[in-house]
Protein backbone atom coordinates (compact mmCIF):
# COMPACT_ATOMS: atom_id res chain seq x y z
CA UNK A 1 0.00 0.00 0.00
CA UNK A 2 2.65 2.17 0.88
CA UNK A 3 4.87 1.96 -2.17
CA UNK A 4 1.44 2.57 -4.25
CA UNK A 5 1.26 5.43 -2.92
CA UNK A 6 4.36 6.36 -3.48
CA UNK A 7 4.62 5.50 -6.82
CA UNK A 8 1.69 7.55 -7.30
CA UNK A 9 2.90 10.61 -5.86
CA UNK A 10 6.33 10.48 -8.11
CA UNK A 11 4.40 9.81 -11.23
CA UNK A 12 2.08 12.35 -10.46
CA UNK A 13 4.49 15.31 -11.17
CA UNK A 14 5.03 14.68 -15.08
CA UNK A 15 1.66 13.70 -15.67
CA UNK A 16 0.61 17.38 -14.23
CA UNK A 17 3.37 19.02 -16.57
CA UNK A 18 1.77 17.23 -19.44
CA UNK A 19 -1.86 18.18 -18.21
CA UNK A 20 -0.16 21.79 -18.02
CA UNK A 21 1.30 22.15 -21.23
CA UNK A 22 -0.75 24.20 -24.19
CA UNK A 23 -0.12 25.63 -27.17
CA UNK A 24 0.63 29.03 -25.93
CA UNK A 25 0.87 31.68 -27.97
CA UNK A 26 1.72 32.04 -31.38
CA UNK A 27 5.30 32.52 -33.18
CA UNK A 28 5.15 35.49 -36.13
CA UNK A 29 4.78 33.61 -39.22
CA UNK A 30 7.98 32.27 -40.68
CA UNK A 31 10.18 32.55 -38.22
CA UNK A 32 11.54 29.22 -36.99
CA UNK A 33 12.82 28.78 -33.26
CA UNK A 34 15.04 25.92 -34.80
CA UNK A 35 18.08 25.99 -36.63
CA UNK A 36 19.67 28.84 -36.38
CA UNK A 37 23.11 29.62 -34.91
CA UNK A 38 23.55 33.31 -34.02
CA UNK A 39 27.03 34.86 -33.69
CA UNK A 40 27.88 38.32 -32.93
CA UNK A 41 31.37 39.96 -33.66
CA UNK A 42 33.03 42.25 -32.05
CA UNK A 43 36.15 43.86 -34.31
CA UNK A 44 38.04 45.53 -31.26
CA UNK A 45 40.53 47.66 -33.63
CA UNK A 46 38.02 49.31 -35.59
CA UNK A 47 36.27 50.56 -32.32
CA UNK A 48 36.32 54.28 -31.99
CA UNK A 49 34.90 54.49 -28.69
CA UNK A 50 32.06 57.27 -30.27
CA UNK A 51 29.03 55.82 -28.07
CA UNK A 52 26.79 55.47 -30.59
CA UNK A 53 26.11 51.95 -29.92
CA UNK A 54 25.16 52.73 -26.22
CA UNK A 55 22.45 55.51 -27.45
CA UNK A 56 21.34 53.31 -29.88
CA UNK A 57 20.24 50.43 -27.20
CA UNK A 58 19.17 52.96 -24.48
CA UNK A 59 16.46 53.74 -27.38
CA UNK A 60 15.68 50.92 -28.95
CA UNK A 61 15.61 49.01 -25.22
CA UNK A 62 14.10 51.85 -23.17
CA UNK A 63 17.19 50.81 -20.61
CA UNK A 64 16.95 52.92 -17.77
CA UNK A 65 19.84 55.58 -16.68
CA UNK A 66 22.92 54.85 -14.91
CA UNK A 67 22.10 51.22 -16.23
CA UNK A 68 23.15 49.50 -19.58
CA UNK A 69 22.71 46.90 -21.61
CA UNK A 70 26.05 47.35 -24.10
CA UNK A 71 28.65 49.74 -22.77
CA UNK A 72 32.67 50.58 -24.01
CA UNK A 73 35.62 49.76 -22.15
CA UNK A 74 38.65 51.79 -22.44
CA UNK A 75 41.96 50.50 -21.75
CA UNK A 76 45.02 52.37 -21.26
CA UNK A 77 48.20 50.82 -20.96
CA UNK A 78 51.00 53.36 -19.80
CA UNK A 79 54.57 52.98 -20.31
CA UNK A 80 55.07 51.48 -17.20
CA UNK A 81 52.86 48.21 -17.41
CA UNK A 82 49.83 49.83 -15.07
CA UNK A 83 46.50 49.07 -16.73
CA UNK A 84 43.80 51.86 -16.50
CA UNK A 85 40.15 51.13 -17.46
CA UNK A 86 37.11 53.76 -17.65
CA UNK A 87 33.83 54.03 -19.03
CA UNK A 88 32.42 57.14 -18.49
CA UNK A 89 28.30 56.22 -18.61
CA UNK A 90 29.33 53.48 -20.23
CA UNK A 91 30.55 55.52 -22.96
CA UNK A 92 26.96 56.63 -23.51
CA UNK A 93 28.56 60.43 -24.75
CA UNK A 94 32.01 58.30 -26.19
CA UNK A 95 34.96 59.58 -24.24
CA UNK A 96 37.09 62.26 -23.37
CA UNK A 97 40.88 62.45 -22.89
CA UNK A 98 41.89 60.92 -20.31
CA UNK A 99 43.71 63.12 -17.56
CA UNK A 100 45.42 60.35 -15.30
CA UNK A 101 47.31 59.04 -17.94
CA UNK A 102 48.56 61.63 -20.50
CA UNK A 103 49.68 61.04 -24.25
CA UNK A 104 53.12 61.12 -23.82
CA UNK A 105 52.72 58.13 -21.23
CA UNK A 106 50.56 56.17 -23.44
CA UNK A 107 52.07 52.51 -24.89
CA UNK A 108 49.13 51.52 -26.06
CA UNK A 109 44.95 51.87 -26.00
CA UNK A 110 41.92 50.66 -26.95
CA UNK A 111 38.41 50.42 -26.62
CA UNK A 112 36.09 47.44 -26.03
CA UNK A 113 32.49 47.11 -26.39
CA UNK A 114 31.00 44.73 -24.39
CA UNK A 115 27.41 43.15 -24.07
CA UNK A 116 25.56 39.51 -23.44
CA UNK A 117 27.72 36.73 -24.76
CA UNK A 118 24.67 34.71 -24.81
CA UNK A 119 26.52 31.98 -23.93
CA UNK A 120 25.83 28.58 -25.24
CA UNK A 121 26.74 27.52 -21.32
CA UNK A 122 25.09 30.11 -19.78
CA UNK A 123 25.89 30.15 -15.78
CA UNK A 124 23.11 33.03 -15.36
CA UNK A 125 20.02 29.75 -17.24
CA UNK A 126 20.93 27.24 -14.18
CA UNK A 127 20.91 29.86 -11.07
CA UNK A 128 17.10 30.61 -11.41
CA UNK A 129 14.90 29.07 -9.00
CA UNK A 130 11.99 29.37 -11.18
CA UNK A 131 12.94 29.42 -14.49
CA UNK A 132 12.42 33.38 -15.38
CA UNK A 133 15.76 33.60 -17.43
CA UNK A 134 16.34 31.26 -20.34
CA UNK A 135 17.78 29.99 -23.59
CA UNK A 136 15.32 30.17 -26.44
CA UNK A 137 15.31 27.53 -28.53
CA UNK A 138 17.26 29.86 -31.00
CA UNK A 139 20.22 30.26 -28.57
CA UNK A 140 19.46 33.50 -27.28
CA UNK A 141 19.38 34.11 -23.63
CA UNK A 142 16.53 36.06 -22.62
CA UNK A 143 15.12 37.37 -19.28
CA UNK A 144 11.43 36.95 -18.73
CA UNK A 145 10.36 40.14 -16.97
CA UNK A 146 7.11 39.03 -15.99
CA UNK A 147 7.84 35.91 -14.29
CA UNK A 148 11.10 37.47 -12.59
CA UNK A 149 11.18 37.81 -8.68
CA UNK A 150 13.94 39.79 -8.35
CA UNK A 151 16.20 37.26 -6.44
CA UNK A 152 19.33 38.60 -8.68
CA UNK A 153 20.96 34.97 -8.40
CA UNK A 154 21.60 35.10 -11.87
CA UNK A 155 23.27 38.92 -11.59
CA UNK A 156 25.25 37.24 -9.38
CA UNK A 157 25.71 34.40 -11.55
CA UNK A 158 27.17 36.39 -15.28
CA UNK A 159 30.87 36.57 -14.75
CA UNK A 160 30.95 39.12 -17.78
CA UNK A 161 29.12 41.91 -15.45
CA UNK A 162 25.96 41.48 -18.28
CA UNK A 163 22.87 41.78 -15.93
CA UNK A 164 21.58 44.45 -14.00
CA UNK A 165 18.39 45.04 -11.86
CA UNK A 166 16.05 46.99 -13.99
CA UNK A 167 14.96 50.29 -11.37
CA UNK A 168 12.41 50.56 -13.16
CA UNK A 169 10.35 47.11 -13.35
CA UNK A 170 12.54 45.35 -10.55
CA UNK A 171 13.63 42.21 -12.20
CA UNK A 172 17.13 41.02 -13.94
CA UNK A 173 17.63 42.69 -17.53
CA UNK A 174 20.75 42.47 -19.92
CA UNK A 175 20.88 42.80 -23.61
CA UNK A 176 18.67 40.16 -25.93
CA UNK A 177 20.38 40.90 -29.03
CA UNK A 178 17.31 43.29 -30.05
CA UNK A 179 15.47 39.72 -29.76
CA UNK A 180 12.84 41.34 -31.48
CA UNK A 181 14.63 42.85 -34.10
CA UNK A 182 16.62 39.39 -34.81
CA UNK A 183 13.30 37.70 -35.50
CA UNK A 184 12.28 39.95 -38.23
CA UNK A 185 15.86 39.84 -39.95
CA UNK A 186 16.65 43.00 -39.08
CA UNK A 187 20.56 43.34 -36.69
CA UNK A 188 20.33 44.99 -33.26
CA UNK A 189 20.18 48.00 -33.13
CA UNK A 190 23.83 48.61 -32.08
CA UNK A 191 25.11 46.66 -35.18
CA UNK A 192 22.79 49.32 -37.26
CA UNK A 193 24.16 52.13 -36.11
CA UNK A 194 28.19 51.46 -35.90
CA UNK A 195 29.84 53.20 -37.93
CA UNK A 196 32.97 51.76 -38.38
CA UNK A 197 31.70 47.86 -38.36
CA UNK A 198 33.33 46.93 -35.21
CA UNK A 199 29.87 45.14 -34.33
CA UNK A 200 28.43 42.66 -36.48
CA UNK A 201 25.99 40.11 -36.14
CA UNK A 202 24.29 37.46 -38.10
CA UNK A 203 22.85 33.69 -38.33
CA UNK A 204 25.69 31.12 -39.22
CA UNK A 205 23.49 28.51 -40.08
CA UNK A 206 22.46 30.71 -43.02
CA UNK A 207 24.37 29.12 -46.10
CA UNK A 208 27.42 32.13 -47.54
CA UNK A 209 26.56 34.34 -44.43
CA UNK A 210 29.11 37.00 -43.80
CA UNK A 211 29.02 35.96 -39.99
CA UNK A 212 29.64 32.66 -40.86
CA UNK A 213 32.83 33.40 -43.10
CA UNK A 214 33.57 35.89 -40.05
CA UNK A 215 33.83 32.96 -37.88
CA UNK A 216 35.34 30.42 -39.79
CA UNK A 217 38.56 32.69 -41.45
CA UNK A 218 38.73 35.27 -38.48
CA UNK A 219 41.40 35.32 -35.69
CA UNK A 220 38.66 35.25 -32.74
CA UNK A 221 38.99 35.13 -29.06
CA UNK A 222 36.08 35.38 -26.09
CA UNK A 223 36.34 36.54 -22.90
CA UNK A 224 36.59 34.35 -19.71
CA UNK A 225 37.24 31.82 -21.89
CA UNK A 226 38.71 29.60 -18.89
CA UNK A 227 35.35 29.86 -17.44
CA UNK A 228 33.59 27.55 -20.01
CA UNK A 229 30.91 29.49 -20.82
CA UNK A 230 30.92 28.95 -24.51
CA UNK A 231 29.94 32.86 -25.14
CA UNK A 232 28.88 33.73 -28.88
CA UNK A 233 30.57 36.90 -29.43
CA UNK A 234 33.42 36.91 -30.57
CA UNK A 235 36.39 38.86 -30.50
CA UNK A 236 38.92 40.29 -33.33
CA UNK A 237 42.18 40.89 -31.73
CA UNK A 238 41.46 40.51 -28.29
CA UNK A 239 44.37 41.69 -26.06
CA UNK A 240 45.21 39.60 -23.18
CA UNK A 241 45.02 42.88 -20.74
CA UNK A 242 41.51 42.36 -20.88
CA UNK A 243 39.23 41.07 -17.99
CA UNK B 1 10.21 -16.64 12.58
CA UNK B 2 9.33 -18.46 9.43
CA UNK B 3 5.29 -17.80 10.09
CA UNK B 4 3.71 -14.28 8.26
CA UNK B 5 2.21 -12.03 10.68
CA UNK B 6 -1.06 -11.00 9.81
CA UNK B 7 -2.54 -7.82 9.68
CA UNK B 8 -5.82 -7.15 11.51
CA UNK B 9 -5.64 -3.61 12.05
CA UNK B 10 -4.58 -1.21 8.94
CA UNK B 11 -6.57 1.92 10.13
CA UNK B 12 -3.23 3.62 11.00
CA UNK B 13 -2.02 2.73 7.37
CA UNK B 14 -5.54 3.77 5.77
CA UNK B 15 -5.35 6.88 7.81
CA UNK B 16 -1.16 7.81 6.30
CA UNK B 17 -2.62 6.58 2.99
CA UNK B 18 -5.45 9.19 2.82
CA UNK B 19 -2.96 12.00 4.10
CA UNK B 20 -0.88 11.20 1.04
CA UNK B 21 -3.40 11.35 -1.53
CA UNK B 22 -4.81 14.53 0.09
CA UNK B 23 -1.50 16.17 -0.19
CA UNK B 24 -0.72 15.12 -3.64
CA UNK B 25 -3.91 15.97 -4.90
CA UNK B 26 -3.44 19.13 -2.77
CA UNK B 27 -0.56 19.40 -5.02
CA UNK B 28 -1.57 19.06 -8.18
CA UNK B 29 -4.43 21.70 -7.76
CA UNK B 30 -2.20 24.07 -6.27
CA UNK B 31 0.23 23.79 -9.39
CA UNK B 32 -2.34 24.24 -12.09
CA UNK B 33 -3.66 27.19 -10.52
CA UNK B 34 -0.59 29.18 -9.89
CA UNK B 35 1.98 27.39 -12.99
CA UNK B 36 0.87 29.42 -16.03
CA UNK B 37 -0.19 27.84 -18.96
CA UNK B 38 2.77 28.11 -21.33
CA UNK B 39 5.29 26.83 -18.84
CA UNK B 40 7.09 23.92 -20.46
CA UNK B 41 6.22 24.52 -24.01
CA UNK B 42 9.69 24.92 -25.27
CA UNK B 43 11.59 24.13 -21.86
CA UNK B 44 11.88 24.77 -18.18
CA UNK B 45 10.48 28.57 -18.53
CA UNK B 46 7.02 30.76 -20.08
CA UNK B 47 6.67 29.85 -23.72
CA UNK B 48 4.97 32.90 -23.93
CA UNK B 49 7.88 35.13 -22.62
CA UNK B 50 9.15 34.28 -25.83
CA UNK B 51 6.36 35.45 -28.36
CA UNK B 52 6.46 38.42 -25.81
CA UNK B 53 10.22 39.28 -26.78
CA UNK B 54 9.67 38.93 -30.55
CA UNK B 55 6.33 41.43 -30.27
CA UNK B 56 8.35 44.75 -28.67
CA UNK B 57 8.57 47.85 -30.87
CA UNK B 58 11.14 48.25 -33.56
CA UNK B 59 12.30 51.80 -33.01
CA UNK B 60 16.22 52.50 -34.40
CA UNK B 61 14.83 52.03 -38.32
CA UNK B 62 18.27 52.70 -40.25
CA UNK B 63 18.38 55.10 -43.33
CA UNK B 64 16.57 53.64 -45.89
CA UNK B 65 13.51 54.72 -43.73
CA UNK B 66 14.77 57.92 -44.12
CA UNK B 67 15.08 58.17 -47.60
CA UNK B 68 11.44 57.60 -48.23
CA UNK B 69 10.82 61.03 -47.48
CA UNK B 70 14.37 63.02 -47.22
CA UNK B 71 15.94 60.69 -50.38
CA UNK B 72 16.26 64.02 -52.77
CA UNK B 73 18.28 67.34 -52.08
CA UNK B 74 17.14 70.61 -50.65
CA UNK B 75 17.04 73.01 -52.56
CA UNK B 76 17.60 76.34 -50.50
CA UNK B 77 18.08 80.44 -51.64
CA UNK B 78 20.83 82.22 -49.93
CA UNK B 79 22.24 79.70 -47.87
CA UNK B 80 23.90 77.02 -48.89
CA UNK B 81 22.27 73.37 -48.75
CA UNK B 82 23.47 70.85 -46.01
CA UNK B 83 21.61 67.87 -47.68
CA UNK B 84 22.77 67.13 -50.76
CA UNK B 85 20.34 64.13 -51.51
CA UNK B 86 20.94 60.14 -50.59
CA UNK B 87 23.50 59.67 -53.26
CA UNK B 88 25.93 61.99 -52.54
CA UNK B 89 25.62 61.32 -48.73
CA UNK B 90 26.08 57.40 -49.59
CA UNK B 91 29.38 57.95 -51.92
CA UNK B 92 30.42 60.53 -49.27
CA UNK B 93 32.47 59.49 -45.56
CA UNK B 94 29.59 59.77 -43.65
CA UNK B 95 27.89 56.60 -45.34
CA UNK B 96 28.25 54.05 -42.82
CA UNK B 97 26.72 56.98 -40.45
CA UNK B 98 22.72 55.91 -40.06
CA UNK B 99 20.66 59.18 -40.33
CA UNK B 100 19.91 58.55 -36.42
CA UNK B 101 22.88 58.76 -35.31
CA UNK B 102 22.80 62.59 -35.39
CA UNK B 103 18.95 63.43 -35.73
CA UNK B 104 15.96 62.02 -34.35
CA UNK B 105 15.16 58.38 -34.83
CA UNK B 106 12.41 57.57 -37.47
CA UNK B 107 9.44 56.59 -34.12
CA UNK B 108 10.31 59.54 -32.73
CA UNK B 109 10.03 61.94 -35.92
CA UNK B 110 7.25 60.01 -37.39
CA UNK B 111 5.20 60.73 -34.16
CA UNK B 112 6.37 64.39 -33.85
CA UNK B 113 5.36 65.01 -37.68
CA UNK B 114 2.10 63.04 -37.12
CA UNK B 115 1.49 65.28 -34.20
CA UNK B 116 2.15 68.59 -36.27
CA UNK B 117 -0.21 67.57 -39.00
CA UNK B 118 -3.17 66.73 -37.11
CA UNK B 119 -3.08 68.77 -33.72
CA UNK B 120 -0.63 71.66 -35.39
CA UNK B 121 1.72 71.22 -32.30
CA UNK B 122 5.14 72.61 -34.27
CA UNK B 123 8.01 70.32 -35.00
CA UNK B 124 10.88 70.88 -32.94
CA UNK B 125 14.24 70.54 -35.21
CA UNK B 126 14.99 67.58 -34.59
CA UNK B 127 18.94 67.80 -35.91
CA UNK B 128 22.20 69.18 -34.20
CA UNK B 129 21.72 72.29 -33.32
CA UNK B 130 25.03 74.78 -33.79
CA UNK B 131 25.74 74.70 -30.07
CA UNK B 132 25.88 71.15 -29.69
CA UNK B 133 27.43 70.54 -33.29
CA UNK B 134 31.06 70.97 -32.35
CA UNK B 135 30.67 68.46 -28.87
CA UNK B 136 28.48 65.87 -31.31
CA UNK B 137 31.20 66.02 -34.55
CA UNK B 138 34.26 65.41 -31.51
CA UNK B 139 32.16 62.35 -29.94
CA UNK B 140 33.93 60.51 -33.79
CA UNK B 141 36.39 62.96 -34.43
CA UNK B 142 38.64 63.89 -31.28
CA UNK B 143 41.86 62.83 -31.52
CA UNK B 144 42.01 60.31 -28.49
CA UNK B 145 45.36 58.07 -27.64
CA UNK B 146 42.99 54.73 -27.82
CA UNK B 147 41.58 55.49 -31.91
CA UNK B 148 43.25 54.04 -34.16
CA UNK B 149 45.71 56.62 -36.22
CA UNK B 150 44.65 58.16 -39.36
CA UNK B 151 41.42 57.66 -39.33
CA UNK B 152 40.21 61.78 -39.79
CA UNK B 153 40.90 62.23 -36.30
CA UNK B 154 41.19 66.32 -34.75
CA UNK B 155 42.81 67.71 -31.90
CA UNK B 156 40.07 70.10 -30.41
CA UNK B 157 42.92 72.97 -29.28
CA UNK B 158 44.01 72.81 -33.10
CA UNK B 159 41.05 73.02 -34.97
CA UNK B 160 39.48 75.68 -32.76
CA UNK B 161 42.76 77.67 -34.19
CA UNK B 162 42.13 77.18 -37.35
CA UNK B 163 38.28 77.80 -37.32
CA UNK B 164 39.55 81.47 -35.30
CA UNK B 165 42.13 81.72 -38.37
CA UNK B 166 38.57 81.53 -40.79
CA UNK B 167 37.53 84.30 -39.05
CA UNK B 168 34.82 82.46 -37.07
CA UNK B 169 34.30 81.88 -33.52
CA UNK B 170 36.45 79.44 -31.72
CA UNK B 171 33.97 77.04 -31.09
CA UNK B 172 32.17 77.23 -34.12
CA UNK B 173 29.70 74.57 -35.45
CA UNK B 174 31.81 72.70 -37.86
CA UNK B 175 28.84 72.82 -40.70
CA UNK B 176 30.30 76.50 -41.17
CA UNK B 177 32.91 74.68 -43.31
CA UNK B 178 31.97 71.28 -43.61
CA UNK B 179 28.82 69.20 -45.01
CA UNK B 180 27.92 66.67 -42.79
CA UNK B 181 26.19 64.99 -45.10
CA UNK B 182 29.30 64.78 -47.49
CA UNK B 183 32.30 65.49 -45.05
CA UNK B 184 34.76 66.06 -47.71
CA UNK B 185 32.90 68.64 -49.36
CA UNK B 186 33.48 71.81 -48.13
CA UNK B 187 30.85 74.76 -47.68
CA UNK B 188 31.69 78.27 -48.22
CA UNK B 189 31.87 80.08 -44.63
CA UNK B 190 29.59 83.00 -44.51
CA UNK B 191 30.77 86.51 -45.30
Amino acid sequence: MKCACLVASVGALPLSRRLLRANAGSLKKGYSLTGHRYAFIVDTPKCIGCGACVRACKLENDVPDGFFRTWVERYTIGKDSKVTVDSPDGALNGFEELKSVPAAEVAKAFFVPKLCNHCSDAPCVPVCPIGATYKAPDGVVLTDGKYCVGCGYCIQACPYGARFKNPVMRVADKCTWCYHRITKGLMPACVEVCPTGARRFGDAAVPGSEIAKLLSSGRLDVLRKELGTQPKVHYVKLDAKVR
Amino acid sequence: MSERVKFNDVRHLVRAAVIVVVVVVGFLIARSLTVPKSFGQYGHYRGDSVVEKMGLPVIVQGSESCRECHGEAIKRKGKPSLWLGYKAWKEGGHASNTCENCHSNCKEHSELRRAEKEKGIKLEKDVITSEKAREHCFMCHAALAARPKGSKLYDAEAHAGYCQAMELKKDAACSECHVPHAPDTLVEPPE
